[in-house]
């Protein structure tokens, strides 16, 4: 505080000169010297009313006008709570907010809800901006995106700003640094600025230019919060992670199947709406009481853990709730969703054949739960008959099918050009068909299996797209090896004998994907199993199947892609999501699209059930919050951020608005005391 | 009229009269009864011959034609000759130098007492330029050099040095004891058809004043009150609550000027009207002057009530 300010505020001090005056006044009436004083009479009461009044109406005026006088002079001492945008040089300032719509900013704090909170702080930086300045805004929910690229539109920025929404993403304060950084990059203001709005829990911030501000603390205050960050019925269980800040929040919470959550499998339609029951509670939570049918309670400490609760066998489990109060009401609800269909692999083999002299799981089993230890393993004996049957899968494999009927053979048809992916690995028992029985699609005509005297070994140049693995079937060792009587149209060799016969075929169908392998997994045929290259062929299976299927589980910010040509339309909680086309689809998580098709792609910013519908089929995903949304405190890494004192300033100043107060002031009581002049003339 | 917030400016004398713009009191004085000729050459010389009146010793000084030989033969003594015309009509000036009278208001000329003074001087000069002899008298707490009947014209200057050196009280009550001791000579030096002349502001004299000085009107004397207000007194011009000191009895009255000022009229009518109408039962006069008015027009009231009574 300068002397100057200092000075300014003692001058307030002087408040009290007005009120002294006005009591003395007031106590004690002017006394005059009047010779006939004998002959004037009493009459006080009345005369001393009315003086006070009038005194008041004057003290008033006069108090103001002292006070705003030495607020004017302490100007910008004087501090308001808005923020605002302080100009050193008076020039144009080019100004990249960065507002968090991660989950995390959904929590309530001391003072409000963070996300409101932040909108607020942005609404008022903005509201400080002078004509010529550059706005921009920048996201900071994973991933990180631009809400409005830099204007001079203040009002463009206004309603941008208006538009946001909260999501349950996760944090990328990082990359929305960097983007705010490079948006104001080739701006021609001078003074640049980055202003982060964020509750910084579990964020980094990148060193560069220009540095960030991050100026509300009241953000960063610790929220105690439960959240449900998956929850996933397998059979009759149903299976929740539930992440807790810390003990006391997590102590005597109970997870709870909701009666009306609960729907008989017979009763229910095939998918339910997501503005029904399930959908709805996503992001504005049903807070009527409902009657639970399940309950499990939490253990009482932080960080994450599972709870299951057992449902009927004939129910279908659309909801969990999460009791009690915490800092944020949205995420104690959780769409329960089908098991991770990506990683749902069904494995029809001869269990005989298939298993080592160990005992044990087959060694399909065994390399697909060492690839994927989460992923849920279904072991069949026959292969299904309907679609609907092989609907819950994304994976088929088939070990040594001796052919398939024509109801299986369509099924299956269905199923992969939905996206599945099937993989038949063909043995001694292919040619052993029945009547009215084939392999197709997988192979054309008659499959052969021709019984080896000496390992022939599979080329490893023509299987270079499995890595280093694929040297490995140099010397494969088998007794014998299926010889495909055709290759169907449209399927591609990408592997081979040592004399050039095929090994190894695929074949897309649609979106889905068929693979053929000329030799079986039993160990009693060949080493094939037990060789890298194997497992690195179903890990390409298993990728190619979550690539292809979609995830039936991911996380919120995830974008997903799919293959244009197809009417498509994805419905989230809170309702038909808009599809944006665009690019070309290369193979990763969250694509729906063969590579190289253009696609359509949309990005899920929200938690809860969505139904995906596409060309007259329903498939249900679940979008999950990030665990560290709720676990991670609040507190920053990397580069400090910049003193919000020098980027933007807490204070106003409000000189201007306080002179004018004076100036009011003084006009009123120069008005008043006219009019009393008036009066008393 | 005044604001709340200015006051008028009263001055509580008692050392330094304030004369405001009626100094000199000599020249002033000398203006305002040549402008009294101007206007209306009235004289208060009355009656149409010269009436023996009685003999007195002779002292030294005395005009010798009015030496009676006869009666010098027959009494064997110096005696003269007095005559009616010398001493029916003198004039005996009466001031109230009491403290209230040192009241000056913003707008009046000066204080009471400067403005009763120069009536009281101007009509001394009327009254000696016609060869009236002329006295001079004060009502106050405190003694003050009277001056007795006398002539000519270094009485005038007599009457205008003692009124020029004259000062109010200071503040306090007048007895009246005091007052018996001041009207007293005024009645002892007062012949028939003398005019007694009180300059006073009345308002704050003791109640016997008034039986006081009405009786200075018995032996055919005529009984002049001219009652000498500030404009303050006369309008009472405040506004709000006020705290009113008396200037003599140094009372407090605190009021709401608004409310009492039509009680405070009323009270000063009544004042005038009862010294009114006693002193016009007793064929006296009673004029009011406000120390804001022309003295001219006052000084020609008192001439002509006089020559309208006294006839």
């Amino acid at each position: 505080m300068s002397f100057a300010v200092a000075s300014a505020l003692l001058v307030g001090l002087l408040v009290v000169a007005p009120i002294a005056a006005h009591l003395l006044r007031r106590g004690r009436p002017q006394q005059i010297e009047f010779p006939a004083a004998a002959l004037v009479p009493r009459t006080a009461a009345k005369s001393r009313k009315r003086s006070r009044l009038d005194d008041r109406l004057l003290l008033a005026l006069r108090v103001l006008l002292v006070t705003s006088l030495a607020a004017l002079g302490a100007t910008p001492l004087v501090q308001c709570s808005r923020l605002s945008v302080s100009r050193t040089s008076g020039a144009s300032v080019a100004l990249a907010i960065v507002v968090d719509d991660s989950h995390s900013m959904r929590s309530r704090v001391e003072d409000g809800v963070r996300w409101e909170l932040a909108i607020k702080g942005a609404q008022e930086l903005l509201a400080s901006t002078r004509a010529g300045d550059a706005v921009a805004l920048v996201l900071a929910g994973r991933p990180a995106r631009v809400a409005l690229s830099p204007t001079t539109d203040r009002d463009a920025a206004r309603r941008a700003l208006a538009e946001l929404d909260p999501s349950d993403r996760s944090t990328d304060v990082e990359d929305a640094v960097k983007i705010a950084r490079a948006s104001l990059s080739d701006l021609p203001q001078v003074d640049k600025r980055v202003v982060l709005l964020s509750d910084l829990a579990g964020a980094t911030l990148p060193p560069g230019e220009p540095p960030v501000s991050v100026p509300l603390r009241a953000l960063r205050e610790p929220a105690s919060n439960c959240a449900i960050t998956t929850c996933t019925q397998r059979g009759v269980s149903v299976v929740a992670e539930v992440a807790c800040t810390d003990t006391a929040v997590a102590q005597g919470r109970q997870l709870a199947i909701d009666q009306q959550s609960a729907v008989r499998r017979d009763e229910a339609p095939s998918e339910p709406s997501p503005g029904g029951a399930s959908g709805e509670a996503e992001d504005e939570p049903d807070r009527k009481p409902r009657e639970p049918v399940r309950t499990a309670e939490l253990a009482a400490r932080g960080g994450v853990q599972a709870v299951e609760l057992v449902a009927s066998l004939d129910t279908d489990v659309r909801q969990l709730r999460l009791s009690g109060e915490d800092a944020d009401a949205s995420d104690d609800v959780c769409a329960v969703g089908p098991d991770a269909a990506g990683t749902t692999v069904a494995i029809v083999a001869d269990r005989a054949r298939a298993t080592t002299v160990t005992g044990g799981p087959t060694v399909i089993e065994q390399a697909l739960h060492a690839l994927r230890p989460t992923a849920s393993l279904r072991p069949l004996t026959l292969l299904p008959e309907t679609k609907e049957d092989l609907q819950s899968y994304a994976t088929l494999i088939l070990d040594d099918p001796p052919g398939f009927s024509p109801e299986a053979r369509t099924a299956l048809v269905d199923w992969v050009r939905q996206g599945g992916v099937a993989v038949a690995l063909l043995g001694p028992r292919a040619p052993t068909a029945q009547l009215a029985s084939n392999l197709t699609p997988f192979v054309e005509g008659a499959v052969q299996w021709e019984s080896l005297d000496a390992p022939q070994g599979v080329t490893a140049a023509s299987l270079a797209w499995l890595g280093e693995a694929s040297h490995s079937l140099d010397a494969v060792t088998e007794s014998g090896r299926a010889l495909f009587g055709g290759v169907p149209t449209g399927a591609r060799v990408r592997g081979m004998w040592q004399d050039e016969q095929p090994w190894l075929l695929e074949q897309g169908l649609d979106r889905g994907l068929l693979i053929t392998v000329g030799l079986p997994a039993s160990v009693d045929v060949s080493d094939f199993a037990l060789r890298p290259a194997f497992v690195a062929l179903f890990d390409h299976v298993l990728t190619q199947a979550e690539s292809r299927s979609g995830p039936s589980r991911s996380r919120a910010g995830t974008t997903w892609r799919f293959s244009s040509g197809r009417a498509t339309a994805v419905v989230g909680p809170r309702g038909e999501l808009p599809l944006t086309s665009g690019g070309t689809c290369v193979d990763g998580a969250g694509s729906d699209c063969a590579s190289g098709q253009a696609f359509d792609h949309v990005q899920v910013g929200l938690a809860g059930r969505y139904v995906v519908r596409r060309g007259g089929n329903e498939t249900v995903r679940v979008v999950d919050v990030d665990p560290d949304e709720v676990l991670a405190r609040p507190a920053l890494g990397g580069e400090e951020p910049a003193a919000a004192s020098s980027w933007t300033q807490s204070s106003v100043d409000v000189s201007p608005e306080l002179a004018l107060i004076v100036l009011c002031l003084f006009a009123a009581e120069l008005i008043f005391r006219s009019l009393a002049k008036r009066r008393e003339a | 009229m005044p604001s709340r917030g200015e006051e008028v400016s009263a001055v509580l004398t008692g050392h330094a009269l304030d004369w405001g713009t009626i100094m000199p009191l000599r020249l002033r004085a000398r203006s305002l009864s040549e402008g009294l000729y101007t206007g209306a050459h009235r004289s208060l010389r009355r009656g149409s011959g010269i009436e023996f009146g009685g003999h007195r010793d002779y002292v030294p000084g005395d005009d010798l034609r009015r030496l009676d030989h006869r009666a010098l033969m027959r009494h064997g003594k110096l005696l003269v000759r007095e005559f009616e015309t010398d001493t029916d009509r003198s004039l005996q000036l009466v001031v109230d130098r009491t403290a209230s009278m040192g009241f000056r208001s913003e707008r009046a000329m000066g204080a009471k007492l400067a403005y009763g003074a120069l009536l009281a001087a101007a009509l001394a000069r009327i009254a000696l330029s016609s060869g009236d002899p002329v006295s001079l008298d004060w009502l106050g707490r405190t003694q003050a050099r009277r001056l007795p009947p006398a002539s000519g014209r270094e009485a005038f200057e007599r009457v205008v040095s003692a009124l020029e050196a004259i000062d109010a009280d200071a503040p306090g009550e007048i007895r009246v004891s005091d007052l018996e001791v001041q009207l007293l000579p005024v009645a002892r030096a007062g012949r028939r058809g003398s005019i007694v002349v009180l300059f006073s502001d009345l308002v704050d004299l003791p109640q016997e004043a008034e039986r006081l000085v009405l009786g200075l009107g018995s032996e055919r004397r005529l009984v002049v009150v001219v009652q000498v207000l500030d404009p303050a007194e006369s309008t009472f011009p405040y506004e709000g609550t006020v705290r009113l000191r008396s200037t003599e009895s140094l009372e407090v009255v605190e009021t709401d000027a608004n409310r009492a000022r039509r009680g405070y009229l009323s009270a000063l009518a009544e004042l005038q009207g009862r010294w009114r109408s006693e002193l016009e039962r007793r064929g006296g006069l009673f004029v009011t002057a406000n120390t804001s008015r022309d003295p001219l027009g006052v000084l020609q009231e008192v001439v002509r009530g006089v020559a309208r009574v006294g006839a």
